[in-house]
């Protein structure tokens, strides 16, 4: 699709001329004032305004760690500190206006296509939602035709056991190896020039409800797994695998005794409240840290420099959590770990006793920057919750939490304990309705990830304004099936606006603008480049390009289907850098999208259903893989 | 004849079990296996009439009624497999436990609080049923399970149980479905919670 055919013009040129055309477009009567400065180009028509809220953090020396710089994508985040930037700057804020189609691939698959491609050399790799193909693309040729594809079969029924929708958030290189899960709980290890399996390894049984969604991430030849299934419940592990051979080299349990933790003589967390021997097992009725939750279904940085590998795992199960009395340990925690060995180094707990689903799966961005006046390594953490939280990631120190969404169930983080301030009119009980909880149990996002731009200083945080009412009731366990215990309803937060495009500054803990979605929330991932860009979808399906600085929407194209994939950018093999994005609507929060759930019952799809009740009305699933380029 | 012979069970066993729950052993809690043994909670379907007495897992399945339909060419005339009625049809005391069962087994997990879907498909009247939405199709779809991962519950739950399920699915959308979810409001009042910004 991105072929070197001989009629390339060089990039120089090309970009002048796009940038010429650009202008042109954008503003005719400024065109004979000058080529060279930029007139500021118009918000893209029918894209929503930015609201301007603080002034722009005062430019600082920020590092990411190992940042991206070939033009590849081979992580799932492109780089190991899952910044989602790229320094690729041939798209930029003034030509980005041009953009257009240059390929299109669909995936037939009527679910959610959540993650993102890898580009490796002159191929890019997809996967796709159940059942889990892997899709070889070649960009040296027009249109992209297909390389192969790896067809790995998963069990079938491992679909009756996923909390929320069949997805799959995409893949890993390493080693001459395409390296992703499958939803049967299996990792697989396939050649990425041949597309023939090099190793296949089980790692646990959908029989009690254990599945795999995540993206693994590679370290120093091994590969991180983490299992999905707190809504059935499972117990939560992460596990590595040698990328040489499948085979298991450790495993860590996110409920259980120290030594299933792999908790030991290396592990010290910061607050007293994450301290004591044996608190897996300890801070649960006995024996049900077995079916306790705890899964490590999200994103996984990694920091060469302190040599640590970060993540969080999931809420507790059951929802109710007056069956399980006790602080639920380590259910709602971000583990700092060795990789080598898997020894947990420290842990901070998000909320002792979680009645929400909370997850704290969600990613943990890497920053050096300077801190209240000096340079500190930073874990950026946009819980959940609907707090932005700043760690110091050497040793899990919290440093700063503050709200990005309507928030109730908690005032604020004391900084001195770690320990959330929480009002208890919104901690839902068994036997009783408590309403206007917010967050909803989705959170003020959930796991789409955000973008950090060191160039800006700004976070990009695609959020939603979603709250709920909870009914706890007896959850039984019954192998296999939901281990939830409570009755959820969500809806519009205050206001009524559903989502919100944030930029976030982080130095100084406050939005700096937004751009705000009426009618739909935000559940997509986001990208910034050097382009003075930042790229995110909607669920309506627009696919949109922002200045980074000021949230003007430069450019949009609207996609077929609602957008939760990740967009990523690369350059191809004729020098010219693209930008590519899953078009489908699915997964959990839009889950009224699909045929199989009815927007009649608010209850459906865990609760869901209400929050996005005409949804239908403005989107249908069919996957789609978008290319854009000049 | 095998469709004949296997219809007439259908009508047969349903009725021949309905009422042994009272003679029935106490209840094991055998469903909740873990809940039951660890935290000693008392499960909402040990509670319930009708609900497993007896570890049933790799025994001989209580449900030795599959009622169809059988792959196969179409039959001539009114095909038997839909004009089976569930025994508890408008019994509002089986109805109610209907509900609780949905509830209890989980199924409610899946199917979305009020059965309109999640991780299982929507049971509302609005939603296309793969299988077929006659009493004898659901009956089937919850003992035998399905490829696409619905659990077979006959070898959990007794025939009269599984017919209260039905009844329940079959009155989804009308007067008698029990409780009712209620409507989610518009949005949440701005006094519960300020944007931070």
């Amino acid at each position: 699709m991105i072929a070197n055919d001989g009629r390339q013009r060089s990039t120089r040129w090309a970009l002048a001329a796009a940038t010429l055309t650009a202008l042109a477009l954008a503003a005719p009567a400024a065109f004979s004032q000058s080529s060279v400065s930029s007139p500021p180009p118009p918000t893209a028509e029918g894209a929503p305004a930015p609201k301007q809220l603080n002034p722009l953090p005062a430019a600082a020396d920020i590092h990411t760690v190992a940042p991206l710089a070939d033009g590849q994508w081979t992580l799932p985040a492109g780089d190991y500190a899952n910044t989602r930037f790229s320094p690729l700057n041939q798209i930029n804020a003034t030509n980005v206006a041009s953009l257009k189609v240059v390929s299109t691939m669909a995936d037939g698959i009527p679910h959610g296509w959540e993650g993102q491609p890898l580009v490796v050399g002159d191929t890019m790799y997809v996967v796709t939602p159940y059942p889990d193909k892997l899709i070889a693309i070649d960009l040296k040729a027009p249109q992209g035709p297909v390389k192969w594809i790896y067809d790995p079969r998963p069990d079938p029924r491992s679909q009756g056991v996923a909390c929320c929708d069949v997805v799959n958030r995409g893949a890993v290189y390493a080693d001459g190896k395409i390296i992703y899960n499958l939803l049967d709980v299996e990792t697989v290890a396939v050649d990425a020039k041949t597309g023939q399996q090099v190793w296949r390894t089980k790692l646990g049984s959908i029989k009690n409800g254990t599945t795999i969604t995540m993206a693994p991430l590679v370290v120093n030849g091994k590969v991180f797994v983490g299992n999905s299934g707190n809504e059935l419940g499972t117990r939560g592990w992460i596990t590595a695998l040698n990328v040489s051979d499948g085979s298991i080299a450790w495993r860590a349990y996110s409920t259980g005794s120290d030594k299933d933790c792999l908790i030991g003589p290396d592990f010290k967390p910061y607050y007293a409240k994450d301290r004591g021997r044996d608190l897996g097992i300890k801070t649960w009725p006995p024996g049900q840290w077995k079916i306790g939750g705890g899964a490590v279904w999200g994103w996984i940085s990694y920091d060469p420099e302190t040599r640590l590998i970060f993540y969080g795992d999931g809420n507790p199960g059951t929802w109710d959590a007056t069956q399980r009395p006790g602080a639920n340990k380590w259910s709602n925690t971000i583990f700092a770990r060795n990789p080598d060995t898997g020894q947990a180094v420290w842990a901070f707990q998000e909320d002792a006793h979680d009645a929400w689903d909370y997850d704290t799966t969600i990613e943990n961005i890497l920053v050096d920057m300077p801190w209240h006046g000096r340079m500190r390594k930073l874990l950026i953490h946009p819980g959940r919750m609907g707090f932005v939280q700043v760690f110091d990631r050497t040793n899990g120190q919290l440093l700063s939490a503050e709200k990005y969404v309507p928030v109730n169930w908690a005032r604020s983080y004391s900084l001195q304990t770690g320990l959330p301030d929480e009002d208890p009119a919104y901690r839902p009980h068994l036997g009783a309705t408590t309403s206007n909880i917010c967050p909803s149990s989705t959170g003020g996002k959930d796991w789409n990830p955000t973008a950090f731009d060191p160039q800006t200083g700004l976070l990009y945080i695609q959020a939603h304004n979603v709250c709920m009412t909870d009914t706890p009731h007896k959850a039984n366990y019954i192998e296999g099936t939901p281990y939830l215990g409570a009755d959820v309803t969500m809806y519009p937060g205050p206001g009524g606006w559903e989502g919100a495009f944030i930029a976030w500054d982080v130095a100084n803990a406050r939005p700096v603008w937004t751009l705000q979605e009426t009618k739909l929330p935000l559940f997509g991932g986001v990208l910034a480049t050097g382009g003075n860009l930042v790229f995110y979808g909607t669920l309506d399906g627009w696919f949109r390009a922002v200045d980074a600085r000021t949230g003007k929407v430069l450019w949009q194209f609207k996609t077929s289907s609602g957008i939760v994939g990740e967009p990523m950018t690369f350059v191809g093999p004729d020098g010219k850098q693209y930008i590519a994005v899953y078009s489908g609507i699915g997964g959990w929060l839009p889950a009224a999208a699909l045929p199989s759930v009815s927007e009649t019952d608010p209850t459906a799809a865990l609760g869901t259903v209400g929050a996005v009740p005409d949804i239908k009305r403005y989107t249908s699933p069919g996957g789609v893989l978008y290319v854009f380029g000049l | 004849m095998l469709r004949l012979f296997l219809l007439a069970m259908a009508g047969l066993v349903p009725l021949a079990t309905g009422g042994c729950s009272a003679s029935d052993p106490p209840p094991s809690n055998a469903a909740a296996p873990v809940a039951a043994a660890e935290t000693a909670a008392a499960t909402p379907a040990a509670q319930l009439p009708g609900t497993p007495s007896q570890p049933v897992s790799g025994t001989v399945p209580p449900a030795l009624a599959p009622v169809g339909p059988i792959p196969g060419p179409e039959m001539a005339g009114e095909d038997p497999a839909t004009t089976i009625q569930s025994p508890y049809a408008n019994d509002p005391a089986a109805l109610e436990q209907g509900r609780q069962l949905f509830v209890a087994m989980n199924c409610a997990g899946c199917h979305g609080g009020h059965a309109g879907g999640g991780m299982g498909p929507d049971l509302r009247p609005d939603h296309i049923f793969k299988y077929g939405n006659a009493p004898a199709n659901l009956f089937d779809s919850i003992s035998m399970g399905r490829a696409m991962g619905m659990p077979a519950w006959g070898m959990k739950l007794p025939p009269d149980v599984i017919w209260k399920l039905v009844t329940y699915i079959q009155s989804l959308g009308t007067e008698q479905e029990p409780d009712k979810a209620a409507p989610a409001p518009a949005h949440a009042p701005d006094s519960v919670a300020s944007p931070p910004y």
